[in-house]
C-alpha cells in the first residue's frame, strides 16, 4: 500500500512538471519546476528504498542520495521563489547559488553530512558528523530566504499572482516545514527513523496547492472537468446497471433458454434502449450536476438576452455604457469591468468603469498596441514579455475585448477575474463575445446620437451667439445713433446762437435809422458773428470726423520748427495790438524733422496760442521746445487770468468753456468751446500726449508731445 | 426816439456773450437805458440796485439759474412788480408752465422768436 503511495506521488509530480513544461518549455520558471521536481522525486525514491533493500551497501548510497537529493531541492526551491512568477534572476546569480548545493551534495557522497551507519530492526541509521551543522543551516537559511522572497513578493504583487504566490506559499511551506522536522530535526533526538516517511505525505500539501495554483492558470477548467467525469460516470453506471438489469431480466422470464438467437435479439433491443435512452439520460444529469455544481452560474440566454435589451434600447451613451457594465458584473460575478470608447482610432471618446479603484485612461501608446487584437486576449494565455500582457497587468484586467464595428475598433471592454476566483471558461468568452458584438452596434447608435445631440447644442449656441451679437450691435447703432442726435442739437443749439444775433443785426441795418457810426459798427459786429460762425461750423466737422473717426492725417516728415514760427507769425499784429509778446524759445540743437500732419499741427498751434492771447492782457506768450525721451516736448505758456483748478479736468470736454472764459471774455468773441477737444484729439491721433499746468492769475501752460520716430 | 429823461430802463440777464451785444444794441437803438448781466448772481444784484422798468431773462445760465433769479425777483417786494420776459432754448412745456407760476410776464423761446418781436413785446409791456 505504501509503495503505491509513493509511486502514486512520484507520477503526480512528474506530470505535474512535465506539463508545466510543455506549456511553455523556453521558460525559465519551467525548468527550474521540472529539476526541482525531478529532485524531489529523486529525494521520495531513496527515501522509500533506503528502509526496504535488503544490501546494507545499497541502503547506505540510497541514503547519501537522499542527502544530495535534499540540498540540490533546496537550491531549485530557492530558484522558484525568486523566478515565480516572473523571472527575475541573471544566469551568473544562478550558477553562483549553486554551489553550496554542490559542495554539500559532495560532502554527503564523501560521508561528511552523515556517517557511522548501522542497522536496526533492518532499518538504517546514522550519526550527524561533522558538516551536518552547516548542511542544516544551509538548507534552512535556503528555506528562510525562498519564504522571505515569496512573503516580499506576495506583498507587492496584486490580483491573481498574489492568490498565485499564496497557494504555492502555503503549499511549499507546509511541504517544507513537514520536511524539515521529519528529516533534520527529529533524527536529533533519536526518533524512529520511519517518522522520515511523514515528510513524503507532507508533500501531497504542495502537489495540491501548487496544482491549484497552475489550474488557476487557465491550464484547464478543473471545475467542468469535475462535473463532466461526473455526468459520464453516472451514465456509465445507470446505462451499465440498466444493461445488466435488462439482460437478466430478458434471460431470466422472456427467454427462458438465453441463448442463440434469444440472445441476439436481446442484445438488439438493450441497444436500442441505451442508444435512444443515452441523450435523455445525459440531459437529464447534465442539468442535476449544474444545478448542484453551478448554482451561482449565470443562464447565458437570459444574459445575452437582456444586454441586448440594453444595447438595443439605451440611446444615452453613459447610461448604455453603465447599465451594460453593471448587468455584466452582476450577472457573471466579476470583480470589476470598465469601457474604454475610441474616437478616430487613437483618442479616447469615453470611459465608464465600475469596481477599478480609479476609472481607467489607457495611454497613447497602449491603445495602439491593444488596437492590434481581433480575438479577446486572455491574461493567463498570454505568454510572459508580451506588451498586451504588461497593459492588462497594470489594470489588473483578467480579459480585453474589443468592439468592433465593420471592421473598426470602437472602444475595449476591460474585465476583471471572478468574484469566485474562477477562471473565464470557454463558454463565458464565447457569450462575451456575442454580446460585444451586440454593444458595439448599441455604442455605435448612442456616438451618433450625441454627436447629433451635441451638434444640437453648438448649433443653438451659436444661435445664441449670433442673436446676442446682433442685440448688441443694434444697441451699439442705437446709442451711436442717439450720441449722433445729441451731437446734432447740440451743434444746431450752438451755431443758432451766432445766427440769431446776426439776424438781430441784419434786422437792425434794416429797420432803424442808423447813423454812420451806428452803422459801421452793425456791420462789424455782424462780421465777428460770421467769423464765429464760420469757425463754429468748421470746429464741428472736425468734431464729426474725429466722433466718426474719419479724420486723416496727413503726414509728412515735417521740421517743427518751422511749423511754429509760420504760426507765431499770424499772431504777432494781434499781440502788437494788445501790447503783449510772442516768443518762440529755440532748443539748442535743431530737432529731427518729424512725421506729422503740419496743417494738423499749425491748428493745435493755432488754438493754443490764440486761447493764450484770449487770456492774457499783459506780459506774453512763449512757446517751448526741447526733445526727450525720443520725444519733441512742445509748450505753450502765457502769463495770463489762469484756469481754476475745478475746470482743469473737464478743460478737453467737448463744447466746455471754463467759468474764467466767459466772464473774463464779457467784451469779446467767446470761443467755440471745441477747440481743446480738437487740439486733444489731433495730437492723440499723433501718438502723443496733451496736458495742461495753471496757476489761478499767474498763467498756463500747456504741454505736448509728438512721438519723433514714427 | 423817447428822451433821454424819460428813459426806460431794461436788465438783460444773459450769459451768452453774442446774443448779449445783440440785444443790449438793439434796446439802446430802441432808446431804452440798457443794463447787461452775465450771471444770475449780477443780474439779481443789478435788479435790486437799479429797479429796471424791464428784465429780460435768459433761463440757461451758470450759478445761479433764470428760473431761480425769476423766483427771487418775484418774492422780493422791491422787485415783485418788475415785468420780466422770460427767454429760452427750452421748449418744454412744464418750464413754461412754472415759469408763469413764478410770475413771468411773458415767455419767449429764443429759436422762435425774432428779435423785433422781442422788440414789441418790451414795448407793449412798458407802455
Amino acid at each position: 500500500m505504501e509503495s503505491t503511495i509513493i509511486f502514486l506521488i512520484s507520477i503526480l509530480y512528474i506530470i505535474l512538471a512535465l506539463l508545466v513544461f510543455f506549456r511553455n518549455p523556453r521558460l525559465r520558471i519551467s525548468i527550474i519546476f521540472l529539476s526541482f521536481v525531478g529532485f524531489i522525486v529523486i529525494w521520495v525514491l531513496s527515501n522509500y528504498f533506503e528502509s526496504i533493500v535488503s544490501s546494507h551497501e545499497l541502503a547506505i548510497a540510497l541514503l547519501k542520495l537522499d542527502f544530495v537529493s535534499a540540498s540540490f531541492i533546496f537550491y531549485f526551491f530557492l530558484l522558484i521563489c525568486i523566478n515565480f512568477p516572473t523571472p527575475k534572476q541573471r544566469l551568473l546569480d544562478l550558477i553562483l547559488l549553486s554551489f553550496p548545493a554542490i559542495i554539500f551534495s559532495i560532502s554527503s557522497m564523501l560521508g561528511l553530512v552523515v556517517n557511522n551507519f548501522f542497522f536496526e530492526n533492518g532499518m538504517i541509521k546514522f550519526e550527524p558528523v561533522i558538516l551536518y551543522l552547516p548542511y542544516s543551516i544551509y538548507i534552512f537559511s535556503y528555506a528562510v530566504f525562498g519564504l522571505f522572497e515569496l512573503l516580499r513578493k506576495y506583498r507587492k504583487t496584486k490580483g491573481l499572482y498574489k492568490m498565485q504566490i499564496l497557494y504555492v506559499l502555503i503549499g511549499l511551506s507546509i511541504s517544507a516545514s513537514i520536511g524539515i522536522i521529519t528529516n533534520l530535526i527529529l533524527p536529533l533526538f533519536n526518533v524512529p527513523i520511519e517518522v522520515n516517511r511523514i515528510g513524503i505525505y507532507g508533500l501531497i500539501f504542495f502537489i495540491g496547492f501548487t496544482a491549484y495554483a497552475i489550474v488557476r492558470h487557465r491550464l484547464m477548467d478543473i471545475r467542468l472537468l469535475v462535473v463532466k467525469s461526473i455526468i459520464y460516470t453516472l451514465l456509465f453506471v445507470v446505462i451499465g446497471i440498466v444493461y445488466t438489469f435488462s439482460i437478466f431480466i430478458l434471460g431470466a422470464f422472456v427467454f427462458k433458454d438465453f441463448t442463440g438467437r434469444e440472445a441476439y435479439w436481446a442484445a438488439m433491443i438493450v441497444a436500442l434502449t441505451v442508444a435512444f435512452t443515452f441523450q435523455p439520460l445525459k440531459r437529464i444529469f447534465t442539468r442535476w450536476t449544474d444545478r448542484v455544481f453551478f448554482k451561482d452560474q449565470y443562464n447565458f440566454e437570459e444574459l445575452t438576452s437582456k444586454l441586448n435589451e440594453v444595447a438595443t434600447s439605451t440611446i444615452i451613451l453613459s447610461e448604455l455604457l453603465y447599465k451594460f457594465l453593471d448587468n455584466l458584473i452582476e450577472e457573471m460575478r466579476l470583480t470589476r469591468g470598465a469601457f474604454i470608447l475610441l474616437e478616430d482610432n487613437k483618442k479616447i471618446y469615453d470611459t465608464e468603469s465600475l469596481g477599478y479603484k480609479q476609472a481607467l485612461c489607457l495611454e497613447d501608446n497602449e491603445i495602439k498596441t491593444l488596437l492590434k487584437i481581433k480575438k479577446p486576449l486572455i491574461f493567463d494565455e498570454l505568454e510572459e514579455g508580451r506588451k498586451e500582457k504588461e497593459i492588462m497587468r497594470k489594470y489588473n484586467t483578467s480579459i480585453v475585448l474589443s468592439l468592433q464595428t465593420e471592421g473598426n475598433v470602437i472602444g475595449f471592454l476591460f474585465l476583471g477575474e471572478k468574484k469566485s476566483g474562477d477562471i473565464y471558461s470557454a463558454k463565458d468568452i464565447q457569450v462575451l463575445e456575442i454580446i460585444i458584438s451586440q454593444l458595439a452596434l448599441g455604442v455605435q447608435n448612442a456616438k451618433a446620437y450625441e454627436k447629433a445631440q451635441k451638434f444640437n447644442l453648438i448649433l443653438r449656441a451659436e444661435v445664441n451667439r449670433a442673436t446676442k451679437e446682433l442685440r448688441n450691435t443694434n444697441q451699439r447703432l442705437q446709442e451711436t445713433d442717439k450720441a449722433k442726435d445729441e451731437f446734432i442739437s447740440m451743434a444746431s443749439h450752438e451755431i443758432r446762437t451766432p445766427i440769431a444775433s446776426l439776424e438781430g443785426y441784419l434786422s437792425m441795418l434794416n429797420n432803424q435809422k442808423l447813423d454812420q457810426e451806428q452803422i459801421e459798427e452793425v456791420s462789424r459786429r455782424s462780421y465777428e458773428s460770421i467769423t464765429h460762425l464760420a469757425t463754429l461750423v468748421k470746429d464741428l466737422l472736425d468734431v464729426s470726423r474725429i466722433e466718426q473717426k474719419r479724420m486723416k492725417l496727413a503726414k509728412e516728415p515735417t521740421r517743427i520748427e518751422r511749423v511754429i514760427q509760420h504760426t507765431i507769425e499770424g499772431f504777432e499784429l494781434q499781440a502788437h495790438d494788445k501790447g503783449i509778446y510772442v516768443k518762440f524759445q529755440k532748443p539748442d540743437k535743431m530737432l529731427p524733422e518729424i512725421n506729422i500732419d503740419p496743417d494738423r499741427i499749425s491748428e493745435v498751434f493755432n488754438n493754443l496760442i490764440g486761447n493764450a492771447m484770449k487770456f492774457t492782457e499783459k506780459g506774453g506768450i512763449t512757446i517751448g521746445l526741447k526733445e526727450g525721451g525720443g520725444q519733441a516736448v512742445v509748450s505753450v505758456s502765457d502769463t495770463g487770468i489762469g484756469i481754476d483748478k475745478k475746470s482743469l479736468p473737464s478743460l478737453f470736454q467737448k463744447f466746455y468753456q471754463a467759468q474764467e472764459a466767459s466772464s473774463a471774455l464779457s467784451n469779446e468773441r467767446g470761443g467755440t468751446g471745441l477747440g481743446l477737444y480738437i487740439t486733444k484729439n489731433i495730437i492723440e491721433m499723433h501718438d502723443g500726449k496733451i496736458w495742461v499746468e495753471s496757476e489761478k492769475n499767474k498763467g498756463t501752460t500747456f504741454y505736448f508731445t509728438l512721438p519723433i520716430s514714427g | 426816439m423817447p428822451k433821454a429823461q424819460g428813459k426806460k430802463r431794461i436788465l438783460i440777464i444773459e450769459d451768452d456773450i453774442a446774443l448779449r451785444n445783440v440785444y443790449e444794441m438793439r434796446f439802446k437803438l430802441e432808446g431804452y437805458d440798457v443794463l447787461v448781466a452775465g450771471d444770475g448772481e449780477e443780474g439779481l444784484s443789478t435788479a435790486v440796485k437799479e429797479k429796471p422798468n424791464l428784465v429780460l431773462l435768459d433761463l440757461m445760465m451758470p450759478k445761479i439759474s433764470g428760473m431761480d433769479v425769476l423766483d427771487i425777483l418775484k418774492s422780493t417786494p422791491e422787485t415783485k412788480k418788475i415785468p420780466v420776459i422770460v427767454l429760452t432754448a427750452l421748449t418744454q412745456e412744464s418750464v413754461k408752465t412754472k415759469g408763469y407760476v413764478f410770475g413771468a410776464d411773458e415767455f419767449m423761446v429764443k429759436s422762435e422768436s425774432k428779435l423785433e418781436e422781442i422788440v414789441s413785446k418790451v414795448k407793449s409791456l412798458l407802455k
